[in-house]
């Protein structure tokens, strides 16, 4: 049957009237589990309904005689009978519907049609071994979200950190940094576009393209063993059992661009490749292989974000060969407003041991960015299966991010601010800065099952995936003015200075990640003395080649004759110089930033699950993963740091035991040791300021940096009483042997601060679980908390004067702290509503994330911390006939700020000091984002 | 131990002054001669240990490299030509010994000095030809006496060692906390930025000459975390910024910055830099938390006076100077007075005593300064304040021996050329200076391996005194 169109069964609405009712629930016939949106149809005639949220269905006025009944859930075998209704009946009646698929043992089983259910993605949660939440595509269908990040940031104990979009990048799982944690694509590890790091920025995921997304916190030890917060692995769409068609097609818009117009600039004079790789390195660039057309920018008002997916699929050749393949095309034109104090690198002395050093801010800068970004996801899996016990299947997805950003920054010299009347700025700075940021991801998996004998089978896979990122030409153009104050005892009126020509900044950065995997994995069923006993070893590999390259020119504005700077008049007639004349030559000439790195991994392990009873079982194992990287850079050979050679084996113990106390709830119990290698990037002693500085802050890497050992442990209690309904609640605990983490510290004398990462003595982190949801009809609501405390100790740098003889001291002081990113308190609340008789998906979406650490300062007690926040989202859809569904999506309904805090007593909360953006007076407001509220409307399709 | 060494010092003086008064005659010295003599056969770069010979000419076509515990002697009356943009690397000891009768050059061949107006947009003064002299940590001395250092600044194309970035457009980088620099009665000639980088170290900067230092922005001596010596008898013209400067940022430990700067002559300085009016100095900059002494300095049309930097603790991108009594260190307190001031318009009187525009300034005006800064604006007067100085536009004319005053060609003037910045017999700074200080004593006086003489205070103020001491250009 056409189980996965069930939907489609419904003819007409019922509008007879007659005096007779059905009514009852539709159950799993195992798991006595309420079914949500089974159909219900009686014939002759047009009576039909579908279970709620809660699996109650009612047929009403229903004409006396006897019909045939049909109920029917996807995934399940249809029962079919007939029935009489004598008249002025109340009827009640239950349906038990049997699986259609196979039991879901673990979550990687290849269950037929249904996966992307919420119902499905519950049941998995449940059967898995190790800790697992899981968000159904369904869910991700209704919820306002179109991009995985956002989408995570609804499971427990996740948190998002957010790119300059608003959009969600990163997820911080259980206060686990985004380090901690890996993205696997259908369980595979893929590599990661991003410069710096080894995690995969999750906004490059368009939510259509996934079936399912699994949260695993737990590790057995089949899975690679570097992920300590969790896994995000993203199950792609597979072939359907059926023909299968849907499209999507919407619209949308951001408030930010009522509020300001919309900047772009043309991207046809951006050269992919420097002027170094063009002619070769060392040697001087002419100032015409820098054309000013990219820094010209232009406006647009109100512009229309766009975004359109297809899938199609099928099954053939009896069932054996199937076909699917998805893409999706996003349009998005987003930005935000950001308004940052910037941290001075050097600080005066505290006036004495016990008082507290004062950040102070001597610039203002205030930001407008535009991004347009491009989001183009692909895939497609072509599985075949030989027989029951032979298949084959091969994966490829092609992502790509492009993302054509505009940064226009004004930037206050606040000087000493209040001068004898005069309270502001004494310069100000103007930049453009245009930028092309171009992403991509591929990979192709060729995945085989074999069953060799009655209780051995083996699956393997062999990976060849890629990650890029190209920035050309990445450009900026400033100018300068001084602002005067007209003194004669108090300042009455300004005078600004004509604006000055500044040196520009261009810049060409790329990267690509190569890697080769395979992996194995050989499973044996027995009874061990009557009991149930399944174990697996296994192996795997990768090796990994990557290359970065990095090379920024400074052009010097030459000053007019006669003159000490350039008058300026235009971006086209500004002149530019190279000076000293070797600034030509580009900093790609020695720098650590044009490096090669190579990582070869290897993992075998062996594991045993082993049934204590039927409904106690325990999995247990060991992994061993050995890793030797290598890296090169061209820094000369002078420079301690420019290669180095790092080798490390781990052995990573696991036990994974589940006890169930019936069959809807259990006690689950996981102790794992993982790892966490450091990021190339984090070693290699390389100086990024990508950005042109300012951009926060440049980052440099340490080759000496030790890997990082993590124990884990967890503990969790869960039922899942009907329906959808759930209840989970657990506890972790972490112990995190040389956490990495960046610190901000000045380097190599000059003023400038950097990021650097260093290992942090050993770091507890343990918290408090707890998941719930819960149906009443059509109405349900759904939540997660999870209260994380982490204790760290980082080494700060403390000045101060010794009022007792005026002594100074520059000394280092340990400061406890909780790990960067994480929050105390993450909770999120949902509001549904699931109307299957009316068609209306509604759903409202909280999510609060408490304070957390953003930036570490060096300086003791000057880390930035970010504000508390909250995000509201809605959503709805509304299915017209069969085939079709309109939605709305509104995210950021509250235009929660972005905001960055040093907790010192501010001085610039009121006086003549008082600096923009000052809220409070018991700490200082460094930043603050605003996004606006982004609005979308769109048209589904499925067939 | 210190009291002892001033006493030395002060004896060895007095040994000095009584020999003077025995028959004249010139006694030939021998040259300082190590390793094998460099050939001046071929170019060099690279590696090299050993001596620069007398009187030769040298082409160096690329970086050449001092390795640890090495040394490089270049004896008197030595012509560098530098090309390629090369570079010292100093990791061990290099000694630049000229004579006053025999100098040293090291510059870049294909640049020849501009007399007269100075353009930032014309003069390949601030563009750099060579690169610079680059110590690391492991280089205990440095000594440059008699030398002409034309030219230098090319940016670094590539950091020689940790420390120094690519770009780095410095005429000597100094980064031993535990080392000693010497640059005695030498001359600095154009640089595109600061001129001589210090991080930590003890040095001696004496009785030299430098000129049009810093392109569009950058000083003449720029000391950072750590560093404690001497900046004295230094002629500075055209400086971007600051002829002498002393800032504690980027200490590594509790060691302090302290400088003593006195009897140095600064004329013309601080028109070349860039932005904001008001957010850097033009002459004297005592800041973040350093300490220092500045007396007897004369500073002539100057963007700016003797600027001890304040800090508002929200918005200064500079802290304030250590202006606290302290019981440690060679300077107990930042102390100032006896300096001279001259302007010749408005702008520059007004800022005699720097006031808050764009940083937060802590100067006092004090009763020995000329003219009397703290008769002039009262006793009531709140430092960084700004007043009317108009009657002091032209006042107090130093009379310099030939340089005109009053001058207006102040921003264009960045070179001595043919003037002579020493004073006749009758200038109001004759005399006028404070002796009764000391100067830091922390360096080794040798004629080859430390300071030919650390000149005490000086009586006159300024770089030239009427006794033929100071100064010797």
């Amino acid at each position: 049957m056409r189980y996965s169109f069930i939907f489609l069964i419904f003819l007409f609405i019922g509008t007879e009237s007659f005096a007779s009712s059905l009514s009852g629930f539709i159950y799993d016939k195992n798991g006595r589990e309420q079914l949500v949106g089974a159909t219900i149809v009686l014939q002759p005639g047009s009576a039909n309904s579908a279970s709620m949220l809660n699996g109650k269905y009612t047929l009403n006025n229903i004409e006396s005689g006897t019909y045939k009944i049909k109920v029917a859930y996807l995934g399940y075998k249809t029962i079919d009978t007939t029935l009489t209704i004598p008249a002025n009946a109340d009827l009640k009646l239950n349906f038990l519907l049997e699986s259609n698929s196979r039991n879901i043992s673990t979550i990687t089983v290849t269950a037929k049609g249904g996966k992307e259910s919420d119902g499905y993605a519950k049941r998995a949660e449940q059967k898995a071994e190790n800790i697992v939440n899981i968000v159904s595509a369904n869910s991700i269908a209704i919820s306002p979200d179109i991009t995985v990040a956002n989408v995570l940031a609804r499971v427990s104990g996740v948190s998002v950190e957010r790119g300059n979009t608003g959009d969600g990048q990163h997820a911080i799982i259980r206060g686990m940094d985004k380090r901690y944690n890996t993205t696997l694509i259908n369980g595979i590890k893929i590599p990661s576009p991003d410069n710096k790091n080894r995690y995969v920025p999750l906004d490059i995921f368009p939510s259509d393209l996934i079936e399912r997304i699994e949260v695993s916190k737990s590790l057995t030890p089949d899975m690679e063993g570097d992920a300590s917060g969790g896994v995000i692995n993203l199950v792609m769409k597979t072939a359907p059992d059926q023909l299968r068609i849907e499209g999507n097609i919407g619209a949308g818009y951001s408030t930010l661009f009522s509020q300001r117009p919309f900047e772009s600039f043309s991207t046809a004079s951006v050269n992919k490749k420097s002027p170094a790789e063009i002619i070769g390195n060392g040697n001087e660039a002419q100032i015409s292989a820098f054309p000013y057309q990219n820094l010209l920018t232009s406006t647009k008002k109100s512009p229309i974000n766009s975004n359109y997916s297809l899938t199609a699929g099928n099954r053939f050749l009896d069932k054996k060969l199937g076909v699917i393949f998805s893409g999706t095309y996003q349009n998005t034109y987003a930005g935000n407003n950001s308004s940052r104090l910037v941290e001075n690198a050097t600080l005066g002395p505290a006036q004495g041991p016990n008082a507290g050093m004062t950040q102070v801010f001597p610039q203002y800068l205030t930001r407008k960015y535009s991004s347009l970004t491009n989001r183009l996801g692909l895939i497609s899996t072509i599985d075949y299966n030989f027989d029951a016990n032979n298949s084959i299947s091969l994966f490829g997805t092609y992502l790509q991010l492009n993302e054509d950003r505009v940064r226009q920054t004004n930037d206050l010299l606040l000087g000493n601010y209040s001068y004898q009347g005069y309270i502001g700025g004494f310069q100000q700075s103007y930049e453009t800065q245009t930028r092309q940021n171009l992403q991509n991801i591929y990979s192709i998996i060729l995945h085989g099952k074999n069953k060799f004998a009655e209780q051995t089978f083996a699956d393997w896979s062999l990976v060849s995936s890629g990650a890029g990122q190209q920035m050309p030409d990445m450009a900026a153009f400033g100018t300068t003015q001084a602002i005067t104050p007209n003194t004669s005892g108090t300042a009455t009126s300004l005078t600004y200075s004509p604006l000055a020509v500044l040196s520009e900044k261009r810049e060409w950065s790329h990267n690509t990640d190569k890697d080769l995997s395979g992996y194995f994995n050989l499973h044996y069923n027995t009874q061990i003395m009557d009991h149930r006993s399944l174990f697996t070893v296994g192996g795997m590999f990768r090796h990994k080649s990557r290359d970065n390259y990095d090379n920024q020119y400074s052009l010097s504005a030459p000053p007019d004759a006669n003159s000490v700077e350039q008058k300026y008049t235009s971006i086209q007639t500004s002149k530019f110089m190279f000076l000293p004349h070797t600034d030509a030559l580009g900093t790609a000439f020695s720098n650590a930033g044009v490096y090669t790195f190579n990582e070869n991994v290897q993992g075998v392990y062996g594991e045993a699950k082993y049934f204590i009873k039927d409904q106690f079982d325990v999995l247990f194992g060991l992994r061993v993963e050995n890793t030797s990287q290598a890296y090169n850079s061209s820094l000369p050979v002078t420079i301690a740091g420019k290669s180095a050679t790092i080798t490390y084996m781990d052995f990573l113990p696991s036990l994974n035991a589940k006890y169930s106390l019936s069959n809807n709830q259990a006690l689950r119990l996981s102790y794992f040791t993982s790892l966490l290698r450091p990021a190339y990037t984090d070693l290699v002693p390389y100086r990024d300021q990508t950005g042109f500085s300012q951009d926060d802050f440049g980052t440099i890497g340490n080759p000496n940096l030790q890997h990082t050992v993590i124990n884990n442990f967890d503990f969790r209690y869960e039922i899942f009483p009907k329906g959808l309904d759930q209840f989970i609640v657990g506890a972790f605990y972490k112990s995190i042997i040389n956490p990495i983490e960046y610190a901000l510290v000045q380097t190599s004398y000059a003023a400038d601060l950097n990021l650097t990462p260093n290992n942090f003595g050993t770091a507890h982190n343990y918290g408090l679980e707890a998941v719930f949801r819960k149906y009443f009809g059509v109405f349900g609501i759904s939540g997660n908390y999870t209260y994380t405390y982490s204790l760290i100790n980082s080494t700060k740098k403390f000045n101060y004067i010794d009022p007792a003889n005026n002594s100074f001291h520059n000394i280092e002081v340990n400061q406890a702290r909780p790990l960067q990113g994480q929050a105390a308190h993450i909770g999120n609340l949902s509001l549904l509503l699931k109307s299957t008789k009316s068609k209306v998906d509604a759903q409202l979406a909280l999510v609060y994330t408490g304070e957390r650490i953003n930036t570490l300062s060096m300086y003791k007690d000057l880390d930035n911390w970010e504000r508390p926040t909250v995000n509201l989202d809605f959503s709805a859809q509304k299915e017209f006939g069969q085939h079709y569904i309109i939605y709305m999506k509104i995210n950021n309904l509250l235009n929660t700020p972005y905001e960055l805090i040093v907790k010192q007593t501010n001085r610039a909360f009121s006086g003549n000091n008082k600096l923009p953006i000052q809220e409070n007076a018991n700490y200082a407001t460094i930043e603050k984002d605003l996004f606006y509220a982004r609005y979308s409307i769109g048209f589904r399709v499925k067939f | 131990m210190k009291n002892l060494k001033i006493a030395l010092f002060l004896f060895s003086i007095f040994v000095f002054a009584s020999c003077t008064k025995k028959d004249s005659a010139v006694v030939s010295i021998p040259l300082l001669k190590v390793g094998v003599p460099v050939s001046n056969a071929a170019p060099v770069s690279g590696t090299i240990k050993g001596t620069f010979l007398a009187n030769q000419t040298y082409s160096v076509t690329g970086d050449i490299i001092v390795n640890a515990t090495d040394t490089v002697v270049i004896q008197e009356g030595v012509r560098i030509n530098m090309t390629n943009g090369a570079n010292f690397i100093v990791k061990g000891t290099l000694l630049s010994l000229g004579s006053k009768l025999a100098p040293i050059t090291i510059t870049d061949p294909s640049k020849t000095k501009a007399m007269g107006n100075s353009s930032a947009a014309t003069d390949p003064a601030y563009v750099g030809g060579w690169g610079g002299i680059y110590c690391d940590v492991t280089c205990p001395l440095l000594v440059l006496k008699w030398t002409h250092l034309d030219f230098g600044g090319a940016g670094l194309v590539a950091p020689p060692f940790t420390g120094p970035s690519t770009g780095n457009k410095y005429i000597i980088y100094w980064q031993n906390p535990n080392g000693n620099f010497i640059l005695e009665d030498s001359w600095l000639y154009g640089s595109p930025d600061d001129a001589v980088r210090f991080y930590g170290g003890h040095i001696n900067v004496m009785r030299n000459t430098i000129e049009k230092l810093g392109g569009t922005g950058g000083d003449g001596f720029n000391a950072k975390g750590g560093t404690q010596g001497n900046m004295a008898y230094n002629l500075c013209i055209g400086s971007a910024t600051n002829g002498t400067k002393s800032a504690n940022d980027a200490a590594t430990g509790s060691t302090q910055c302290q400088i003593a700067m006195y009897n140095n002559t600064y004329v013309n300085g601080g028109f070349r830099n860039t932005g904001t009016y008001g957010a850097r100095g033009g002459s004297v900059e005592v800041e973040n938390n350093s300490r220092a002494l500045a007396y007897n300095n004369l500073i002539v049309d100057c963007n700016f006076g003797l600027r001890i930097a304040g800090g508002n603790n929200v918005t200064a991108k500079v802290y304030i100077a250590d202006t606290l009594s302290h019981v440690d260190g060679p300077i107990t307190k930042t102390a100032y007075s006896h300096n001279f001031f001259y302007g010749d318009n408005l702008a520059q009187v007004n800022q005699f005593l720097p006031t808050n525009i764009a940083q937060a300034v802590v100067t006092r005006p004090q009763p020995t300064d000329i003219p009397n800064m703290f008769a002039f604006l009262g006793p009531t007067y709140t430092a960084g304040f700004a007043y009317d100085g108009t009657s002091l536009i032209g006042q107090n004319n130093p009379k310099f021996v030939n340089y005109p005053l009053p001058n207006l060609n102040f921003a264009n003037q960045a070179s001595v050329d043919a003037f002579d910045f020493h004073l006749q017999a009758s200038s109001p700074a004759v005399g006028k200076g404070l002796t009764t200080f000391s100067p830091i004593i922390n360096v080794p006086v040798s004629r080859n391996f430390g300071s030919t003489e650390i000149t005490p205070p000086g009586k006159d103020i300024g770089c030239f005194q009427l006794d033929g001491t100071g100064n010797q250009h």
